[in-house]
């Protein structure tokens, strides 16, 4: 069995797995509060829905760079041949997305559904809460622009 | 295009024409009033009152079917303000006696028929064990007898006699001695048995039963009819119902605030703020109460501020993006045109793609188009930035060669191809670099930018030397920071390289001397000569927040990045279901569009929320204070209709 293949695959699947784990459990952490606001006031639901989608982006970065390296050693195709180097370094350039998507998708998570409280109160104030939210979503970025830089100029 | 300037009034005007008064101000729209006891409306009066309570009970009733956007927008059937007055011309009384009469014969028959309904089903229950039993229990002397329900399982066939079964529940009467009837009631009650008590009336439960669905049904008919005449009434006379009760509201609310003015026993006394250019609108106004009026511009008083109204000619939109942050206070600067061309070129290179600007620019002009009366300010503010955003879009996405992701050599026309191929100048996935670099120098000027406004605002108000030393030096070093670093990167050998070379050698001296000049300065506030050098030297560790800072721009490069691959990616995997038989063209279509939506979506909402992020947190920290109050004009606000 070709090893540096495993190990490009597993990093796919950490990028996967840390921004989907991230992600499910800040939009659930969101959505939760969500329903309470909406019982309350349903036309609400508008501005609840827009800070609950900001968490879910993590896994869609993940899902990207998973993507990638599927792409990058042709998983779909005809496989091009994995070093056991390549593979390797593949599986360390998935890790940036992977750590960053877990913990700031739960807290984004969490300050969207602060913020989505807060739309409970001051629905004016909608705005403020997604900024305040997009603060944590930084960190998901930059693991993504790392992971990316990594992979493209990994040589298989 | 900035803070616009306001200037303070004062007005004493006779009691008896202050209602008549304030509804012309509150028509006029445009003057703010301080003294106003509470700017929301207060109670309605009775008739307004029974105005709204049958627009509720019409609105409960018959429930308006809401599309999805009016999550986001609050839809109102629009009216023109001629219309409004044609309206109220014409007495409404009659209309609103009849609802009411009509609205209370409703609820009473309502009530009527869950009550049929429920004796019906009693009757129906009781028919379960019969009257002609239940007259024979009730003669019995020694012995008593129990009619009930219990579980089928429960069942205890000797001691009880079962009427009636169905699948779960039996229909029993039990007999038993007198004496025993503490005994007897304990077992039953452990089994589950509910006791049905039997009334002794004339007429047999089924057949009282059947009369009773039989009122029941006809009933119902009727109110069935009435719905239908509510309905019909509801929908001809809503506008009308509504632009009444609109007046009725604000009729009452103006008697009421003119009664909190009250200043003297025959006069009112009210004080306010107008936009300097809408003074001679305000003037016009108040000349036709002369004789009845006193008026007077006046200083503001010592530490009061003025609330802030923005004025910007083609920035406009951009207020929105300010106001979410909130409203610079006096001494700012108004942010909204220094950051339109950053806000609206950093969306571009975060949505990135030629087809979702596309996308972005036609939704939001089919909004304004369609929803125009019923938006605010602000949301028309907010779809006019879309515009500008979704044009940048475009632009960014044609030179990046991103149009949904497409795969321009499958396109089937040629010349549509070549276009494609001709305006792209840049690969951003095989060559990262370039974008990256111009994300992070993009960044640079617009921090530059904030320095440069902070110095200038520090002249104004400090003077050109202590301006200097705040935040002017700063401004210079940083220039030259940056001007080293660009030139050091440009490639040699060119004519040119010899004039670089010769600027950077300059700009290294500037750069170090800028050091120096540091650390023998920003100390100056410290007492000891060894604590001013020391926070001399601390003051360049800012110098890290700024690289901190300009790393926060490369945020732009990955977004633009993560919408343009996933509309790659969307391609990709339904150019993969195509080739399923039967069913791959469905599946194909349904993934393209689906997953362009999403794309869609979700980065159109992380463009806004991220090129705002980057205003907020990496530019206004650098010359915006902000804190200022909202100007709010006095003027009409509608619940039921939005007025043209």
């Amino acid at each position: 069995m070709d090893i540096g293949l495993m190990c490009a695959i597993l990093g796919a699947a950490l990028a996967l797995g840390g921004g989907g784990i991230g992600s499910s459990v800040g939009v659930g952490l969101a959505g939760e509060v969500a329903a309470g606001v909406v019982a309350e006031d349903p036309d609400k639901f508008g501005k609840t829905l827009l800070l609950q989608a900001l968490p879910g982006t993590q896994g869609i970065y993940g899902f990207l760079v998973a993507f990638w390296v599927i792409l990058k050693v042709n998983l779909l195709g005809g496989i091009l041949p994995v070093s056991n180097e390549a593979g390797l370094q593949i599986l360390f350039a998935c890790l940036p997305v992977a750590i960053n998507g877990v913990v700031s998708g739960i807290y984004q998570g969490r300050i969207a559904a602060a913020g989505i409280a807060m739309v409970g109160r001051k629905p004016d104030e909608t705005g403020k809460g997604l900024i305040l939210a997009a603060m944590a979503e930084t960190y998901a970025v930059l693991g993504l622009l790392l992971s990316i830089l990594l992979l493209m100029n990994i040589q298989l | 295009m900035s803070v616009a300037g306001l200037q303070k009034v004062q007005i004493f005007i006779l009691q008896k024409k202050t209602p008549e008064f304030l509804a012309g101000l509150q028509e006029l729209g445009v003057l703010e009033i301080t003294n106003l006891q509470d700017s929301a409306p207060p109670p309605a009066a009775e008739l307004a009152q029974r105005y709204q309570k049958i627009l509720r009970f019409l609105g409960e009733l018959f429930p308006r079917p809401r599309g999805f956007i009016e999550n986001f927008i609050q839809v109102k059937p629009v009216v023109k303000k001629a219309q409004a007055a044609e309206i109220l011309k014409n007495n409404s009384g009659q209309t609103i006696a009849l609802l009411e009469k009509l609205s209370t014969e409703w609820r009473a028959q309502t009530a009527a028929l869950k009550q049929l309904a429920d004796a019906a089903q009693k009757q129906e229950l009781y028919a379960c064990f019969g009257l002609a039993r239940a007259k024979k229990a009730a003669k019995l002397k020694q012995a008593g007898a129990l009619f009930g329900q219990i579980p089928v399982k429960k069942l205890d066939a000797e001691k009880m006699q079962v009427l009636r079964s169905d699948e779960k529940t039996a229909f029993v009467q039990i007999i038993f001695l007198r004496e025993d009837e503490t005994a007897v009631r304990v077992e039953l009650a452990e089994s589950g048995f509910t006791e049905v008590t039997l009334p002794l009336q004339k007429r047999e439960y089924f057949r009282e039963a059947v009369s009773l669905r039989w009122r029941f049904n006809k009933l119902s008919r009727k109110n069935a009819e009435l719905r239908q005449r509510l309905a019909k009434i509801y929908a001809a006379e809503y506008t009308r119902l509504a632009v009444w009760t609109e007046h009725l509201t604000q009729a009452n609310a103006l008697r009421q605030w003119s009664a909190g003015l009250a200043a003297t026993e025959k006069t009112s006394f009210l004080t306010g703020w107008i936009p300097l250019a809408q003074k001679k609108k305000l003037r016009q106004y108040l000349e036709k109460f002369s004789g009845d009026l006193y008026w007077r511009e006046v200083e503001p008083d010592e530490g009061e501020e003025p609330p802030i109204l923005l004025r910007n000619g083609a920035a406009t939109p951009l207020e929105a993006v300010t106001a979410l942050y909130g409203m610079p206070n006096n001494k700012d600067l108004d942010p909204s045109p220094f950051m339109a061309p950053f806000f609206i070129v950093f969306y571009g290179l975060c949505l990135s793609d030629a087809g979702y600007g596309l996308l972005l620019l036609l939704f939001a002009v089919f909004l304004l188009a369609r929803f125009f009366a019923n938006l605010t300010k602000f949301g028309k503010k907010l779809l006019v930035l879309n515009i500008y955003c979704g044009l940048s879009t475009i632009v960014v996405g044609l030179l990046t060669g991103s149009v949904f992701g497409l795969d321009f050599n499958i396109l089937p026309w040629p010349a549509v191809k070549n276009f494609f191929w001709s305006v792209k100048i840049i690969d951003p996935m095989a060559n990262p670099l370039p974008l990256l670099g111009l994300s992070v120098a993009l960044g640079a000027v617009q921090m530059l930018t904030g320095l440069f406004l902070r110095w200038i605002l520090d002249i104004r108000q400090k003077g050109f030397g202590e301006a200097f030393l705040v935040s002017g030096c700063w401004f210079v070093f940083l220039l030259a920071i940056f001007g080293w670093a660009v030139l050091s990167l440009l490639p040699a050998g060119r004519s040119w390289s010899p004039a670089a070379a010769l600027l950077a050698g300059i700009l290294q001296y500037i750069v170090m001397g800028g050091a120096v000049f540091m650390i023998l300065t920003q100390g100056r506030h410290q007492k000891s000569p060894l604590l001013k050098l020391g926070s001399g030297l601390l003051s360049l560790y800012r110098l890290s927040g700024y690289v901190g800072d300009l790393l926060s721009y490369t945020r732009l490069f990955a977004l633009g990045l993560v919408t343009a691959v996933m509309a790659l990616v969307i391609n990709y995997l339904a150019a993969l279901t195509g080739g399923i038989p039967v069913i791959g063209l469905g599946v194909m279509i349904v993934i393209l569009i689906f997953g362009h939506v999403l794309d869609f979506l979700i980065n159109m909402l992380g463009s806004f929320v991220h090129s705002a992020r980057l205003q907020y947190v990496e530019y206004f920290s650098k010359f915006f204070e902000g804190g200022g109050r909202f100007f709010q004009p006095f003027s009409w606000q509608t619940k039921y209709v939005s007025l043209e």
